[in-house]
């Protein structure tokens, strides 16, 4: 701050009305060091601005020291937002001075707006230009000022619809069509993006005149000596071609579509790679082209007049020549962005002309032996697109070029195919067999594909009934002709092909009674892979009906059908699954309190059993119910092993070992119950406690010398339970025993005896608390790096469910044999709200050790505030016992040297 | 002003590219090359037709024999002792060119050379190498200009200015780019005179894809019946084109039949382009930062002891053509099995068995009196040509706008309709003389003209509308610059008054 003071101090007494006063260089930079530097103090800051505002007008007779100042404000403003309505007004007066001095107004006036939020930015040049200023401006004879006027208008027009106008559509269209004939290149191409940011903000406002003028001047300007301007302008003609073609005035355009297009594609031979680009896309917008000159496009021999039903030497002469071969060219260009940017647009129009599409389908197969993958996937992409539209005409020669991609290397390229071949319609039954025979080869060689090579040949031998009923009965010979029990019959190949035949009949019931009954048979060991394969088209359960009612096997339909599991749960039938279990936990609770343990763990145990087979089929909210009871009898399953081995009449048999184990399983399975739901009600948030109270009681007795703390905990618990309701005859017997100081030891049985459960059945409408922990960019193939010894950073992807604000939540992080490293997840960092939170951040791992890989235990951890026992924990960790709420992922990290 | 130039090569004809341009008083000559259909006198340029000593430099665009094969002659015999220039790969390649064809001249044929080893290493000393876009300053006013041209490793377009004239010579260019070059590329010049060749005058080439698609089917059936591949080749360019296409190929369908070079030319060429990266195409020098693309994975040599062995296999073989050495060898050998494949890229002379072979389908050759070869293998052409076609020649054109054109290196009726597409479609005058002529082309003058400061004044506030038109009053003067001057500065200059006369009308009614 002295500092700061020091440096105020020359430029305060510039605040002195001294006319004779020069700025010099040494304090204007002190006025831009304290400017930008961010710990200069507000006022500072305002008398810093206010005494170079007082000197502006004394310099306006020294342009240098003129535009430093300018400058100097020019880059505080955007630092000081509040600031730019003062500067602003104080330079309005300086525009129309001395060229220097104007170029300078101009610069410093575009970084404050551009500095600004969307609305106050243009408002501020609303403020002080009007439609005189603006036309002397442009029309200065200084590059400097023509250059900053057009940057400004280029500026606002972006914010066109949301300011007040300072001038017309139409004085601003002028404009920037004036300045498209500057000599200045930069300035060319800076008016024609102007020009093109306007037809694009205001699209449908614009009179239809707008686009064809804008037009008019691209196509003159396409033509450029610089590359830069070329590339502008043929966006620009692209976009004007668009807009005309989508306006609607009821005349037929095509003569006028047509001449863009052939326009644009005279750009397409441009030796500028940039403008090649450029053209192919442009050439993608323009819609409602005419056959002739489409098909011209794809023909660098002139065509005649018979070739389409209209002549394309009528057009201007000058542009018959151009579109010749523009797509060959751009085809078969160096430069892969170019052949990529060609084929995408050779795709669109294939798909709006049948004629175009079948022309086309030759260039975009011969694109599959590219030599860029990247050119390959655009090309399947624009075929898939016909295919889709049902353009996909394919051709006998194109088969052997296209099947070999079903062998390429990229797994991509071979979904591509793939994709397509779901819809394509083979014209022949040998195109047919080579297809099935390459998606064999294709399983053979990438058996991970599996269920995509099914799913295609399941779509090939739909969309081909005769052909694969063929090859149905070619496999039925087969099979007959073998003996049984050969083993050749278990190969991925004869999946696939039984996929094939059965697709028509499955899909259509059709051919059914045509398709070998024996292929039916066959199939029905396979279900688990061709129901996968066909998963959301069909059910796994109706599939094997299906299969199984065609084939010859024996079978009664009602042996395969547990109404649950095709119907899914309904509501009253959780109800009654809820009440049957609650009702069994209570049996399972009189046995444990009768001290016969194996009988209630046989119980639980097909408690838990039925619990799993429900919820396969339950949704999401009866899921959260139906694993809160799988947690609650995991902890009955250990109350009941604890208490089969404490030996009630002869206490110091029991091995205290075991029991310390047990318990702390209990412990821990129980805290999972309290921390991994929330909204529940009274009951079953006193029956919980009161569990816990038992635990308490168990440890307690194991202690054999309570101490303090115990009962402290004890105690605590017993008042709020008090304070949720009132007290069972459970905590009343406990409270009375510590009232009492007798030894709970040797109550424990008749404690036992008391607990009731019961509140179960009031178990609804829970939320369940979890986490979810995602490791990006990280697997076991393609480990993080780090350098041993320093910080790592893991980014993860964290989403959090039903967290209250309250809750403290930490990323536990573990390397097998080491401490454990805590993070503390802020949750204000997380969006979103209570029900779910989300976050992604970078996490750092300190203490990385030096190997040359490793691989860390993630996973996020809350901790249980309401326990009331504080354990001393590690360092910077958290200090209460803390309970899991994600699945626990690994994360690999190999070292930077072993790379 | 006019650029004077002697067709002293390829004029109506393909063979011995030599042009001579005058250009503001300086004499270029464009390639040195000779005519491999003769071995007389009519092999090499009229040299007499000008003197050596009058020619400013020497510029070579690349190391096909029909471009440099008689400079060794000119420099060497003739005695020229100026600058010669040619790129980089050319003045790397030029030389075994040039050897090895002489000894085949001298070994096999058993002529008489033109010239000796030592005139060859002598001649290609004094060769002075540019790069691409380097602008080369020959003398006080004479620059040149090499720019890519796509053809063979090293091809280059030489731009010559002298002053205001400007000319451009393209010697073999392709406008397409292939597996392994580029494209040619150009900037916007405002030409006097372009020289363009013509190989292919009228062709209009198809989609290079389907003929890599036919070839890649071709190969990869036979490979895959178990067939051997036999492609004879000359050692630069078709050789790495079509090595880079299968290459590409075999990674893309996991294919492992191995790939054989024979030993020598082409090894040693493969070693050149993997020097030369720089002057291949984008895709290669892309894929170099990762992997040299002339390390073929796939390819081994292969040794003669391999011929029979057995299992699939391709071969490149030199030399083209099956004219002799190690591919007929192969082709003896291979040539019975129906299961094998010939492909044959690119053209083949009359009298070689590749002419033969691509002539219709023989079933068997007689190679001399004892030796017959029973033909049964497929056979499988290849048009692969490094020329632009016609389409590019009236791109490239277009592109450049000359004020004239001369075209070169093409056959006459060809060339006349080509002149013919050029002159109506593009309005361009264009001409195409045969040997030995002269044409002169006549170029604009442009003369610096200093304005004054009064006259720039008016032009920027005189502004009308969109149109910018500014009056003003040309003076030249003897001894001075000329100069554009406004109306009043010209009136103080010679010291006039501006008098105004002014009409008035009247007209009689009567008159009607």
């Amino acid at each position: 701050m002295e500092e700061e003071g020091s440096l105020v101090q020359p430029l305060t007494t510039t605040c002195n009305p001294n006319p004779l006063f020069q700025f010099d260089l040494t304090s204007l930079s002190s006025a831009q060091a304290l400017l930008l530097n961010p710990s200069t103090s507000i006022d500072t800051i305002h008398s810093t601005v206010d005494s170079l505002l007082l000197s502006l007008p004394h310099l306006s007779t020294n342009a240098t020291s003129l535009s430093l100042a300018l400058s100097v404000l020019a880059q505080s403003a955007p630092l000081h937002p509040s600031l730019s309505q003062s500067i602003v007004s104080s330079v309005r007066s300086l525009i129309n001075g001395q060229d220097r001095t104007s170029s300078a107004v101009l610069s410093a006036l575009l970084s404050i707006a551009t500095s600004c939020h969307n609305e106050d930015g243009s408002s501020i040049l609303t403020s002080i230009l009007d439609e005189d200023l603006v036309l002397s401006l442009a029309s200065s004879g200084v590059y400097k000022i023509r250059s900053r006027i057009l940057r400004l208008l280029v500026f606002v027009v972006g914010r066109w619809k949301c300011s007040g106008k300072f001038l017309t559509d139409e004085v601003m269209v002028r404009v920037f069509l004036r300045f498209t004939g500057d000599i200045y290149p930069v300035l060319r191409r800076d008016a024609i993006d102007g020009l093109c940011e306007f037809l694009t903000v205001a699209r449908d406002g614009v009179d239809f005149c707008v686009p064809e003028c804008c037009l008019e001047h691209a196509i003159g300007l396409i033509g450029d000596d610089d590359e830069f301007v070329r590339v502008a302008a043929v966006r620009m003609v692209g976009l004007c071609g668009e807009m005309l073609g989508e306006k609607e005035n009821g005349v037929d355009k095509t003569g006028q579509m047509d001449t863009i297009f052939t326009q644009i594609c005279s750009m397409a031979r441009d030796m500028s790679v940039k403008v090649r680009i450029e053209a192919f896309n442009a050439l993608g917008k323009v819609k409602l082209v005419s056959d002739a000159v489409l098909m011209q496009s794809l023909s660098k021999k002139i065509l005649g007049s018979k070739n389409g039903g209209k002549s394309i030497i009528k057009l201007d002469k000058a542009s018959k020549p151009c579109a010749a071969g523009a797509y060959i060219h751009g085809i078969e260009d160096e430069f892969y962005v170019v052949r990529k940017s060609a084929c995408r647009s050779l795709g669109i129009h294939a798909v709006m002309s049948f004629k175009f599409a079948d022309d086309s389908i030759n260039y975009l197969m011969d694109l599959m032996n590219d030599d860029s993958e990247s050119v390959r996937l655009e090309a399947l992409d624009s075929l898939f697109r016909m295919a889709a539209q049902g353009c996909l005409n394919v051709q006998e020669k194109h088969v052997h070029m296209f099947l070999g991609l079903l062998t390429d290397m990229s797994s991509l390229v071979r979904h591509g195919a793939r994709k397509i071949l779901q819809l394509m319609k083979l014209p022949k039954l040998e195109i047919f067999k080579s297809t099935v025979n390459k998606l064999i080869a294709n399983l053979e060689k990438y058996p991970e594909e599996e269920e995509g090579i099914f799913f295609s040949l399941f779509s090939l031998g739909k969309n081909h009934r005769e052909f694969s009923l063929n090859v149905a009965k070619d496999l039925a010979k087969q099979i007959e002709r073998t003996s049984k029990g050969d083993l050749t019959f278990a190969k991925p190949s004869m999946a696939a092909t039984l996929v094939v035949c059965i697709a028509s009949p499955l899909s259509e019931n059709e051919n059914v009674p045509d398709t070998p009954v024996v292929l039916f048979s066959y199939a029905v060991p396979l279900l688990g892979r061709i129901s996968r394969a066909l998963q959301g088209t069909f059910d796994q359960h109706f599939l094997l009906t299906f299969l199984l009612d065609h084939s010859n096997i024996k079978w009664k339909s009602r042996d395969l059908m547990p109404e649950i599991v095709s119907k899914g749960i309904s509501e009253d039938l959780m109800q009654s699954v809820i009440k049957f279990i609650s009702k069994s936990v209570g049996d399972a609770w009189s046995l444990i309190k009768g001290s016969n343990g194996n009988d209630a763990e046989k119980i639980l145990r097909s408690c838990m059993k039925e619990l799993e087979i429900i919820s396969l089929n339950a949704s999401q909210a009866a899921i959260t119910t139906l694993d809160f009871f799988s947690k609650y009898i995991q902890i009955l399953q250990l109350i009941s092993k604890i208490q089969c081995k404490f030996d009630f009449r002869n206490s110091t048999t029991f091995h205290i070992k075991s029991h310390h184990i047990l318990l702390e399983k209990l412990d821990s399975a129980l805290r999972k119950i309290r921390y991994s739901f929330t909204g529940w009600t009274k009951e079953v948030e006193c029956h919980i406690l009161e569990l816990s109270l038992l635990v308490d009681v168990f440890t307690f007795s194991l202690a054999r010398i309570p101490s303090n703390e115990y009962l402290k905990n004890l105690l605590s618990k017993i008042s709020h339970l008090e304070a949720i309701s009132c007290l069972s005859d459970f905590t009343k017997e406990i409270k009375r025993l510590i009232e009492e100081r007798s030894s709970v030891m040797v109550n424990l049985h008749s404690l036992l005896k008391v607990f009731e459960c019961s509140g179960l059945e009031f178990v609804r409408e829970m939320k369940p608390i979890k986490a979810e922990l995602k490791v990006v960019g990280d697997d076991s193939e393609n480990p993080l790096t780090f350098v041993p010894g320093l910080p790592a950073g893991i980014r993860l992807w964290i989403t959090l469910h039903n967290t209250s604000s309250t809750d403290r939540l930490w990323l536990h992080m573990s390397v097998r044999g080491r401490r454990p490293q805590y993070v503390f997840l802020d949750l204000s960092n997380f969006e979103g709200s209570e029900e779910v939170r989300k976050c992604s951040s970078l996490i750092p791992f300190y203490e990385t050790p030096k190997v040359a890989s490793f691989e860390i235990r993630v996973c996020i951890v809350i901790e249980c505030l309401s326990e009331h026992y504080e354990v001393l924990k590690e360092r910077g960790g958290p200090k209460y016992d803390v309970t899991e709420l994600s699945v626990e992922k690994l994360v690999y990290f190999s070292s930077v040297k072993s790379r | 002003m006019a650029i004077q130039c002697l067709i002293l090569g390829a004029g109506q004809e393909v063979g011995k590219s030599c042009v001579v341009a005058m250009i503001g008083g300086k004499k270029i000559m464009f390639d040195c090359g000779m005519h491999m259909g003769f071995s007389d006198h009519r092999a090499f340029p009229d040299f007499s037709l000008l003197s050596s000593n009058d020619i400013s430099c020497v510029v070579i665009t690349h190391f096909h024999l029909d471009h440099i094969g008689a400079l060794p002659y000119f420099t060497e015999v003739c005695g020229y002792n100026g600058p010669i220039y040619m790129t980089y790969p050319t003045k790397a390649l030029a030389p075994l060119m040039l050897e090895d064809y002489r000894k085949i001249l001298v070994d096999r044929r058993g002529l008489e050379e033109q010239y000796t080893y030592e005139n060859i290493i002598h001649c290609m000393n004094k060769v002075i190498p540019i790069d691409i876009k380097q602008t080369i300053q020959v003398d006080k006013d004479l620059q040149i200009r090499a720019y890519y041209a796509g053809h063979v490793l090293g091809a280059a377009m030489i731009y010559a200015q002298v002053g205001e004239e400007k000319m451009l010579y393209t010697g073999d260019y392709n406008m397409t780019p292939d597996r392994h070059l580029g494209a040619a590329q150009i900037d916007r010049l405002s030409l006097d005179l372009l020289i363009t060749e013509s190989t292919y005058a009228t062709t209009v080439r198809d989609s290079k894809y389907s003929r890599e698609r036919e070839f890649l089917k071709a190969v990869h059936t036979c490979v895959a019946a178990g067939g051997k591949v036999l492609i004879p080749t000359f050692a630069l360019g078709r050789a790495q084109e079509l090595c880079i296409l299968l290459d590409d190929y075999w990674e893309r369908m996991n294919i492992n039949v191995p790939i054989y070079f024979s030993a020598g030319l082409t090894i040693q060429a493969n070693m050149y382009y993997k020097m030369l990266i720089g002057w291949t195409s984008q895709k290669i020098k892309d894929s170099y930062t990762v992997r040299n693309p002339f390390d073929f994975k796939h390819v081994c040599p292969f040794e003669r002891s391999m011929i029979n062995l057995p299992g699939p296999c391709v071969l490149f073989a030199t030399p083209g053509m099956i004219s002799g050495g190690f591919s007929l060898e192969v082709f003896k050998q291979w040539a019975p099995s129906d299961k094998n494949l010939i492909a044959i890229p690119g053209y083949c002379v009359a009298g070689t068995i590749g002419h033969k072979l691509m002539s219709g389908k023989p079933t068997r050759i007689d190679l001399d009196k004892d030796t017959l070869i029973d033909v049964r293998c497929q056979i499988h052409q290849l048009t692969f040509s490094p020329h632009t076609d016609s389409k590019g020649i009236m791109d490239l054109v277009e592109f450049l706008s000359p004020k004239h054109v001369i075209l070169v290196h093409g056959e006459k009726p060809k060339m006349a309709a080509l002149k013919q597409r050029i002159e109506s479609e593009l309005g361009i005058q264009c001409e195409y003389p045969a040997n030995n002529e002269t044409v002169l082309v006549p170029t604009t003058q442009s003369l610096k003209i200093s304005a004054s400061k009064t006259f720039v004044r008016n032009c920027t506030t005189e502004l009308d509308g969109d149109e910018r038109i500014a009056e003003g009053i040309l003076v030249m003067e003897k001894g001075h610059n000329a100069k554009i001057v406004s109306e009043e500065e010209f009136l103080e200059t010679i010291g006039a008054e501006r008098n105004v006369v002014s009409f008035t009308g009247w007209m009689s009614p009567l008159a009607q």
